[in-house]
């Protein structure tokens, strides 16, 4: 058999494996090729026709042959502040290239990108998918022709626990885990983050020097690699964790202040980064990112992840699961603030099995990297959440469906199940409970629709990201027809808490609404990922978290919450960021402008954006973006952009364009100097 | 009566059985609402947005083909902003299309854009194409298409043929075949449904005006795919195809 025939014969023929084999084989071959379109299309007896319309449908999806290396370039609004568009404009004339062209002997293929999803490390470039951030032109001459190394860290191998209790309640066997992890308790550790922020600015070379020089010292620490604890402006950060001790930061850390570092540290004169910048917060959410290692189930285990879930087996009460949610007044964190609650039990109730719960950790808006911050750092506790809503739910199985470019978020995802599998915490009658659930990775294939719900789950079955029509809700009839509910990962990520402390405690928090991630990127001193009550003001990310602005130009405005949020004056900073208040905070994606800073620009940049990734399914959207943006690029007149804007957000079947004129509404109302209006 | 539902739509009662949507009872009084991506025989697409509605006590303006009608509802079609809003789309929709004899006024959206008193796109097409006709029996003439998708629903969901689909994304989304290739090399049966549903003309039969392609839509050329097309109506259960879904063995992460 060929080896695309062998690789082809993995997936079962059925239309719900289209993208992941077209993703296998694009993985094996780079890009494909008609032949290998018509290959799959034979091998899953799915219509070459429909196969074309899905494979020309996603934008990471290559239909012509790459160059041999792949130079991308982030001109997104936060690496446009910190000079993305300089860094392209070196590449193209190094290369002789324009943004979409290779090379003729087929070297290089210089691309444009909308976001690297590292906007706190802005400006980035990718060279063959590993991203390197803070770069300066003069990174670039190395950058683009040093020869590509694959760069994966070193997979942690981590063995099934030496005996299980295989009898008794949850929290027996729980307990046996629990006294099995605390056998591999290690002493003292120094935790380097490297999450995608920090790997793209040196983590990897920080975490080598470092296992090195503490071997070479014969030091009694351990060296981790954790993802990252939200200071991404200080990666590569080196946490010191000592038993009973406050962890203590220090960053950024390059490869070369290693041996610095530990003579302070031997010395007990370790200078710490920003204490204030945690202090500041209120971390439930985050409280382990940073600090746990997301490679070892033991260590989850031992920082309390599946105690909870533990519990709530052994009560046999998934209703109670539901009613602290209730209480809690958990709202969806993927931007529309739905009710949790209110779709677990939907779920509950609904007729037909099996019930699937999609975990939507698909974060495709530019300007927003904070589901990434979570899975890469603290994996186990997605799942424990994903177990606990899919208990709550009745659901028996579930679908993590992760960004196709976010690579480190996967491999821990995947690497979290299969240690959860393999301890009894995932798959048959979890902990000798009643309760099985079945756990599946799929991987996206671009496109910021393709986290609405609904086109989530029609690429699941192999089609075109396009959104269904509502009525029936996913709650209802979603995947294969089936009850399904979708939760995005920040919102299961407050899940534990919430049923290990109720839900008042989360209530308690933010006025009702509890603690929300915001990232910070643009013009701040201190870009990366915060916790904070909802209710917070714009003034207080910007200042006390951020650390003001980082060009000494006063800030002059916020991108809100991405390509569908808006523009905010900073006359509004003071202003209490709340779900459907005045200012609204989306997603949580903060990017600062300074008063230099084109509000024009980073209108156009959101707008085009949503052009481009608007799926061609409903025609107010499809055809109205793209008139927007021609009006945009004239003389805009008021009346006009708001006479079409209003047809795109009223008659949109998605969210998508339904937000899409946001940014150039809001923009136009708050700075119509920008536009020459007045 | 149990099942049945009481609404005014336009100030004139209707009697609708449960599970019927608004436009049934829009279309069940015979006034006359833009419907351009509903195939009478089919489940709603949601794509055109040309059926959008006011009603009483609700946000906004749903889409009349996918909104469930309820007891007591209250709709009206001619509701000022329901008119603005889809005049505006109408417009939109009008600004696709590139006029020609053969085109003969776009149907379906011809009518639609007249009573809306729409004469004229404000805008001209973003995209030229050469028309396809490839076929024996009918052209594909992108000009005139308004990427409703009702022929690649009848195409690969009644049918199960699949010869045609949606392609690209974006307003670069078009009607298309496996490459991008012709009509004819695709695995076209010429079974003509496409045409049948085609509510524009772009699809239309060789040497003859579009003018009668509405008249196709009545005739029992589609009695076998309505039987087939109302199964699915209103219910997603059916996009698995009948059988339940193959589930990856655990450990499995391709
Ligand atoms: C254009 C668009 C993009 C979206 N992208 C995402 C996304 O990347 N991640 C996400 O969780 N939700 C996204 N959503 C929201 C989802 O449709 C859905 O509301 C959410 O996943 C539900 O989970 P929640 O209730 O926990 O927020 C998007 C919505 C729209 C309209
Ligand atoms: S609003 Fe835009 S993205 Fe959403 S269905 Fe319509 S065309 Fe697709
Ligand atoms: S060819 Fe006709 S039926 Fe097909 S999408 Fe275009 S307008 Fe609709
Ligand atoms: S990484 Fe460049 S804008 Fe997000
Ligand atoms: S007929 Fe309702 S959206 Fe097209």
């Amino acid at each position: 058999m060929s080896e695309r025939g062998a690789l082809l014969a993995q997936f079962p023929r059925e239309r719900t494996w289209l993208l992941p084999a077209l993703q296998a084989v694009q993985r094996a071959e780079r890009w494909l090729s008609a032949d290998a379109l018509e290959a799959v299309a034979a091998h899953l007896r799915v219509p070459a026709s429909e196969v074309w319309g899905v494979a020309s449908h996603y934008p990471e999806l290559r239909l012509t042959r790459p160059g041999r290396r792949i130079v991308r370039v982030c001109t997104g609004v936060s690496c446009h502040a910190r000079g993305g568009r300089d860094l392209l404009g070196v590449c193209a004339e190094r290369l002789g290239l324009r943004a979409g062209e290779t090379t003729p002997d087929g070297g290089v293929t210089l691309e444009e990108m909308d976001c690297a999803f590292a906007c706190a490390v802005a400006p980035v470039v990718e060279v063959d998918h590993e991203p390197r951030g803070r770069v300066t032109p003069g990174d670039l001459e190395t950058l683009l022709t040093a020869p590509a190394a694959h760069r994966a860290l070193p997979a942690a191998t981590i063995a099934p626990p030496a005996q299980r209790a295989l009898s008794g309640p949850p929290t027996t066997r729980f307990a046996a885990l629990g006294r099995e992890a605390e056998r591999r308790r290690t002493g003292a550790r120094l935790v380097v983050g490297a999450g995608t922020c920090g790997l793209a600015v040196g983590a990897r070379e920080t975490l080598e020097a470092l296992r090195l020089e503490v071997q070479r010292r014969t030091l009694p620490f351990t060296v981790v690699a954790a993802g990252c604890n939200g200071m991404c402006w200080a990666q590569p950060a080196v946490t010191v964790v000592r038993e009973g001790q406050a962890p203590r930061v220090a960053g950024p850390v390059a490869a070369g202040d290693v041996p610095r570092l530990l003579d302070a540290l031997a010395a007990g004169r370790l200078s710490e980064t920003g204490a204030d910048y945690l202090a500041r917060q209120q971390r439930a959410l985050l409280e382990r990112c940073g600090v746990t290692d997301p490679a070892d189930i033991a260590d989850a285990i031992r920082h309390g992840t599946y105690a909870t879930l533990a519990r709530v087996l052994a009560d046999g009460t998934p209703e109670r699961i539901i009613e602290q949610a209730r209480a809690s007044g958990l709202a969806g964190r993927g931007g529309a603030y739905f009710q949790a609650a209110v779709k677990w039990a939907a779920c509950r109730a609904a007729a037909g099995t099996p019930k699937y719960l999609v975990v939507n950790g698909e974060e495709g808006e530019p300007g927003i990297f904070k589901d990434r911050h979570l899975m890469e750092a603290d994996p186990h506790r997605l799942l424990e959440a994903a177990l606990l809503v899919a208990y709550a739910a009745g659901a028996s199985r579930g679908i993590v469906y992760v960004h196709g470019e976010a690579e480190l978020s996967a491999e821990r995802v995947a690497a979290a199940a299969a240690q959860a599998r393999e301890w009894g915490l995932l798959g048959e009658r979890i902990l000798g409970s009643d309760f099985s659930f079945e756990l599946e990775l799929r991987r996206g294939a671009g496109g910021f629709v393709l986290g609405e719900e609904t086109a989530l789950l029609e690429s699941i079955e192999g089609r075109r990201a396009m959104p269904r029509t509502r009525p029936p809700f996913p709650v209802e009839a979603g995947l294969w027809g089936k009850p399904t509910v979708i939760n995005n990962v920040e919102t299961l990520f407050a899940v534990p808490s919430i049923v290990e402390r109720g839900g008042a405690w989360f209530a308690g928090l933010g006025g009702g609404h509890g603690t929300k991630l915001f990232g910070l990127s643009g013009h701040v001193n201190r870009p990366g990922i915060v916790e904070l009550p909802l209710g917070a003001t714009l003034r207080t990310l910007l200042d006390e978290l951020g650390g003001g602005s980082s060009t000494g130009r006063p800030i002059r405005a916020v991108v809100l919450g991405g390509p569908s949020g808006s523009l905010v004056h900073a006359r509004q900073f003071e202003a209490p960021l709340v779900p459907r208040g005045p200012v609204n905070p989306g997603t949580g994606g903060v990017v600062a402008l300074d008063a230099r800073a084109s509000v024009r620009d980073a209108v156009r940049t959101l707008l085009a954006f949503n052009m481009r990734e608007s799926c061609g399914k409903c025609t107010p959207c499809r055809e109205g973006t793209a008139r927007l943006l021609a009006m945009l690029d004239g003389t805009p007149d008021r009346e006009g952009v708001k006479a079409l804007s209003e047809v795109v957000q009223v008659a949109s079947l998605c969210g998508l364009g339904q937000a899409a004129p946001l940014a150039v509404l809001s923009a136009l109302a708050e700075f119509p100097d920008a536009f020459g209006l007045s | 009566m149990r099942g049945r539902m009481k609404l005014a739509i336009d100030g004139r009662a209707v009697e609708l059985p449960e599970g019927a949507t608004v436009l049934d009872g829009v279309n069940r009084l015979g006034i006359p609402l833009p419907q351009l991506c509903k195939d009478p025989d089919g489940a709603p697409l949601g794509a055109c947005r040309t059926c959008l509605v006011h009603v009483e006590g609700q946000k906004g303006l749903p889409a009349a083909c996918h909104l469930p009608a309820r007891d007591g509802m209250v709709v009206s079609t001619e509701h000022p902003d329901a008119v603005r809003v889809r005049r505006g789309v109408l417009d939109l929709t009008l600004s696709m299309l590139t006029p020609s004899p053969e085109r003969a006024g776009f149907a379906q959206v011809g009518d639609a854009a007249a009573r809306h008193g729409l004469l004229e796109p404000s805008q001209a097409p973003l995209h030229r194409f050469d028309v396809d006709a490839t076929k024996s029996f009918f052209v594909l003439d992108r000009e005139a298409c308004i990427l409703c998708g009702r022929c690649t629903v009848a195409c690969g969901e009644v049918q199960q043929i699949g010869a045609i689909s949606l392609v690209g994304r974006g307003h670069a989304t078009r009607v298309g075949v496996f490459g991008d290739g012709a009509m004819a090399a695709s695995v076209c049966t010429s079974c003509g449904q496409c045409v049948a549903t085609c509510p524009t003309g772009a699809l239309r039969p060789k040497e003859t005006p579009a003018k009668i392609v509405r008249r196709v839509e009545t005739t029992s050329a589609r009695t076998a795919a309505s039987a087939a097309a109302s199964r699915s109506a209103c219910s997603r259960g059916s996009r698995a195809g009948g059988g339940a879904p193959f589930f990856k063995p655990t450990n499995a992460w391709p």
